[in-house]
């Protein structure tokens, strides 16, 4: 099933255009890999599927009440916010919950177990380490149910084991169905998850072949 | 003559007043506690000059309306819904501006709000210079005449500190929301811009209020002090957002006996209860995190 097509789209900010004539279809079940060099548009791509940015020209669909999580780099947060790690997570349920009901703090426990915060839910945020910021902010994604999940270098700067707790709590929801767009930096470690990549140069999106972008060639060309 | 002795005389001549700081006291800080979550707090630095500015227009161009001018001049109250409409436009007008210039992130935001507040603070000086109702009267509304507020003045800013708090807590978790990550806001479907453009204009609102009623240094007091004692404090968003206005409601409350028995004007008074209060909960809250 079709989540999100992009058709003829020029993205960028105001009218001035950073990625010209971009053309895909996210699909359920997809594992989609985003990489690029610093600064060719991968961020862009991004705020603009999430619907932070409208489009310069062309067209974005989606089926109507289309839920997105979006994990973003944990570097753009602030770190003065007084807020708990239980509160982060549950502000993914404060779409759903209507004015003056109660929100999810049961799905917020489960999504915090899923990623292996559930002892820290009263601890502030702020205090978290890199990778446990990531894994809270994976789990108020999880928490909104989605059905495509955007996510921004999740594991940019984390360790092995949280690495690895996040690529198997991805690689679950894409054999459930949900579609999976991430950012990556290190295509290599990807190679078994994915199932497309798109590579992000010269103001344009093109789609290559999984082991061409998973393979060192594949980097060696990202970099280029 | 004491506090406590004469209680009832203090009340009888103040008790307009004591309600307006209250209402003031437990508004704002919730005001400036969504500016500080906003990374926006150095915006707030501007925006009362704005206000101010815009009563000091307000002043001026009263001869263009007759009738305005001469009931001030029969009754000596200043025209209180007038005013509010130069100093809530001023303010709000600033607001959508520097939300509109930094959102394009040309030139350091610092100095351009830095420029933006000397630029208002002259503007408000010519104003007043040129301003028929005289300087005295125009800087007394000025310094905010929290003392000489009257019982329409208190309705008027009840009425707008209470449609700005309603507002808070009515889109309460959608403004945290945007105000946490405003992409994840974005991604969630939230309605962001009407939420920021409705936010901006009940800001600008009850801070054009605030300036008018009870001065521009005690809206400053409010907007920034209790925000850093609260966020010293508090252990999440709801503990932060009740602690924004208990430490404003205490500062308010701590200047009366303050102005009265030591004779200070009750603004500043009340600012440096204010500062007070933020130190002790900024050592407080360093203390209790050790534990």
């Amino acid at each position: 099933m079709s989540l999100l097509t992009l058709d003829k789209a020029d993205l960028g900010y105001s009218s001035k255009a950073i990625l010209e004539d971009v053309n895909f279809t996210i699909s359920a079940g997809d594992f989609l890999l985003l990489a690029g060099a610093n600064g060719s548009g991968k961020s862009t791509l991004l705020r603009s599927l999430i619907g932070a940015l409208p489009l310069v020209s062309g067209k974005m669909s989606s089926p109507p009440g289309l839920r997105i999580g979006y994990v973003p780099q944990q570097l753009s947060l602030p770190g003065f916010f007084p807020v708990t790690v239980q509160d982060v997570v549950t502000m993914g349920t404060w779409r759903r919950a209507k004015q003056g009901q109660k929100p999810g703090r049961a799905e917020a426990d489960t999504a915090l177990q899923q990623v292996g915060l559930e002892k820290r839910r009263t601890q502030s945020f702020a205090q978290l380490s890199g990778g446990q910021k990531q894994r809270a902010l994976l789990a108020r994604a999880l928490v909104s149910n989605p059905d495509l999940l955007i996510l921004d270098e999740p594991i940019s700067g984390v360790d092995e084991a949280a690495a690895a707790v996040i690529l198997k709590i991805l690689a679950d929801k894409t054999s459930a169905g949900v579609a999976v767009v991430m950012v990556t930096h290190q295509p290599l470690a990807l190679a078994e998850l994915a199932s497309r990549a798109l590579l992000v140069h010269h103001q344009s999106v093109e789609e290559i072949p999984v082991a061409e972008m998973c393979s060192l060639e594949g980097v060696a060309r990202l970099w280029a | 003559m004491g506090l406590i002795d004469d209680f009832d005389l203090y009340w009888e001549l103040f008790a307009t007043s004591f309600l307006a700081s209250i209402v003031v006291g437990v508004v704002l800080p919730q005001v400036g506690g969504m500016m500080y979550l906003r990374r926006e707090s150095f915006v707030g630095i501007a925006v009362p000059q704005f206000a101010a500015a815009g009563v000091a227009l307000g002043l001026y161009a009263l001869p263009w309306f007759p009738a305005l001018q001469d009931s001030f001049l029969d009754h000596g109250h200043p025209p209180l819904d007038y005013l509010l409409l130069f100093a809530a436009g001023a303010a709000c007008l600033s607001m959508l501006l520097f939300s509109f210039v930094l959102k394009r992130q040309r030139g350091e935001p610092g100095a351009m709000l830095a420029g933006a507040f000397a630029t208002a603070a002259a503007l408000a000086i010519l104003f007043l210079d040129g301003s028929p109702a005289g300087n005295n009267l125009a800087e007394t509304v000025l310094r905010g005449a929290v003392l000489l507020l009257d019982e329409h003045g208190l309705w008027l800013l009840t009425g707008v500190c209470f449609l700005t708090l309603a507002f808070i807590l009515w889109a309460r978790r959608s403004l945290l929301a945007i105000a946490f990550d405003r992409d994840n806001a974005m991604a969630m479907r939230l309605p962001v811009a009407p939420l920021e453009l409705a936010q901006m204009m009940l800001f600008g609102l009850a801070i054009g209020a605030g300036v008018m009623t009870v001065g521009p240094v005690l809206v400053f007091g409010l907007l920034f002090l209790p925000p850093l004692a609260a966020a010293a404090m508090a252990r999440g968003l709801r503990s932060f957002q009740i602690l924004l206005s208990i430490c404003g409601f205490l500062a308010v409350l701590a200047a009366w006996p303050l102005s009265i028995e030591v004779d200070m004007p009750y603004g500043p008074s009340a600012v440096i209860a204010a500062a007070g209060l933020t130190l002790l909960c900024l050592g407080l809250g360093r203390l209790l995190r050790r534990v």
